[in-house]
């Protein structure tokens, strides 16, 4: 029997500091998940409120992003039934770019300059790419190259081992490989 | 280590950092010897970089963020808002506050000060406790996925709450429709000790009834002897309630357990 008390004002200042900053990308975790703009407001407003509720489990100075999107991936498992989410269409083209405000997140990127054949491929390409491999491939390409996480704090978020983390990364990256060859081979850059 | 070891074990984890300082060495050793690899390895990082420069970071949604702000500035312990109420953004007035504490009051003084009726309740109640004598479902009931998946057809939200870690098995589920000819679905919970109900359909008036309580985040409402859950979706203007006689505090405990 406990009554819920409000955070202290220090503790909402953390939780500015560490917490807030993350929401573009638990959002952007959110829309991969859920396919859709409403189902991914939704995802991203109760991840937050519950990681406000819940903030004082967080350990400051740890990976808050991750804390985040493990508490994300949990509500998303909690909340719908895997015979809904089959139910999705999984074409790429859900994702409806005009009404979705785009933020670049890296202002430089680096590119290979020996890897012409990646050099050639199109954002949108990338994306398509990423986006047909199957789902688990999917969820740990998001995490480990986009999110930046560790395959530890990736094994967390996703409830699985870390072996199944690096195998299925090896695999998702294989296939995703062999798109992307596929595509460069079409436009006369790679030779069959 | 061969080539093929190398690729299938190693070759991932090396580009990611990764490996276990005796694998770093093992690799290291290949490496030095195979000219092939090596160029794989870099392969494996420029797909990485790719993946990540190339996969955009979209940006949270204002409406959302101000939701999440406008609850970190009126957070103070007991409140009589849901996340779904913040879309109107609400001044507490000294009136106000002092309405909310007689309602709170009212629920504590139990009997001595009149209930406020509330239909929605008093509807639901009446199925509740004709599904306590006998729940019969309507829609093929073996399974979760059975459930949810008739759920979805019949357009109504396939989401269902899992008791079972509590002990609660899913008696089944039923689609009705209320009097005004609105879908409702009515899924039923049950184990040794107690019964809990989850009924859900669309309503255009969404007020939060009064004389709430704010219980693990949730509006929770001790209603005629009923502990009641109240979830509200403005956006898709749909209600999911969750009822038993479970006593309030207990229920909102296990529900923010199940929930995980």
């Amino acid at each position: 029997m406990r009554s819920r008390a409000g955070k202290t004002s220090e503790q909402r200042r953390l939780f500015e500091r560490e917490a807030l900053p993350c929401l573009d990308a638990i959002y952007t975790a959110a829309l991969h998940l859920a396919r859709n703009q409403d189902d991914a407001k939704d995802l991203l407003q109760e991840t937050a409120l519950r990681a406000y509720r819940f903030f004082h489990q967080f350990a400051p100075g740890t990976n808050c992003r991750a804390w985040m999107l493990t508490i994300l991936y949990n509500v998303f498992r909690n909340s719908y039934r895997r015979a809904a989410r089959e139910q999705v269409s999984s074409a790429p083209s859900d994702l409806d770019r005009g009404l979705i405000q785009e933020s670049e997140r890296s202002e430089g990127s680096t590119r290979d300059p020996e890897s012409l054949v990646l050099d050639s491929v199109m954002d949108h390409e990338v994306e398509a790419a990423l986006d047909g491999l199957p789902e688990e491939f999917r969820a740990v390409l998001m995490l480990v190259d986009v999110q930046e996480l560790s395959y530890q704090e990736t094994a967390a978020v996703l409830a699985v081992p870390i072996g199944t983390v690096r195998s299925r990364l090896s695999r998702g990256r294989a296939i995703m490989r062999q798109s992307l060859d596929g595509l460069a081979r079409a436009r006369g850059i790679l030779r069959s | 280590m061969n080539c093929r070891e190398y690729l299938e074990y190693f070759l991932t984890a090396h580009a990611d950092g990764e490996l276990g300082a005796e694998e770093f060495r093992a690799a290291g050793e290949h490496l030095a010897g195979c000219p092939g690899c090596r160029q794989r390895l870099e392969s494996e990082r420029a797909l990485k970089r790719l993946v990540h420069d190339r996969i955009p970071m979209f940006k949270a949604p204002a409406e959302v963020r101000a939701r999440i702000r406008w609850t970190l500035e009126h957070d103070s312990g007991w409140k009589t808002r849901t996340l779904g109420s913040l879309r109107r953004p609400w001044v507490w007035a000294p009136a106000a506050t002092l309405a909310a504490a007689a309602a709170v009051l009212a629920i504590v003084l139990g009997g001595i000060w009149p209930v406020t009726p509330v239909p929605v309740f008093d509807r639901a109640i009446e199925r509740y406790a004709s599904f306590e004598e006998h729940f019969e479902p309507n829609v093929p009931s073996n399974s979760y996925e059975d459930v949810s998946e008739n759920y979805l057809i019949a357009h109504m939200p396939p989401m269902l709450w899992n008791f079972n870690p509590l002990g609660f098995k899913l008696e089944g589920g039923r689609i009705d429709t209320l009097p005004d000819g609105t879908p409702v679905t009515y899924t039923f919970y049950r184990n040794a000790g107690a019964t809990i109900l989850c009924t859900r359909f669309k309503t255009k008036e969404l007020d939060d009834p009064p004389d709430a309580k704010i219980l693990q985040g949730h509006l929770m409402y001790r209603y005629k002897g009923y502990s009641i859950a109240w979830m509200a979706d403005p956006d898709r203007h749909m209600v999911c309630m969750l009822i038993s006689r479970i006593p309030l505090r207990q229920f909102a405990d296990e529900i923010a357990y199940v929930e995980g």
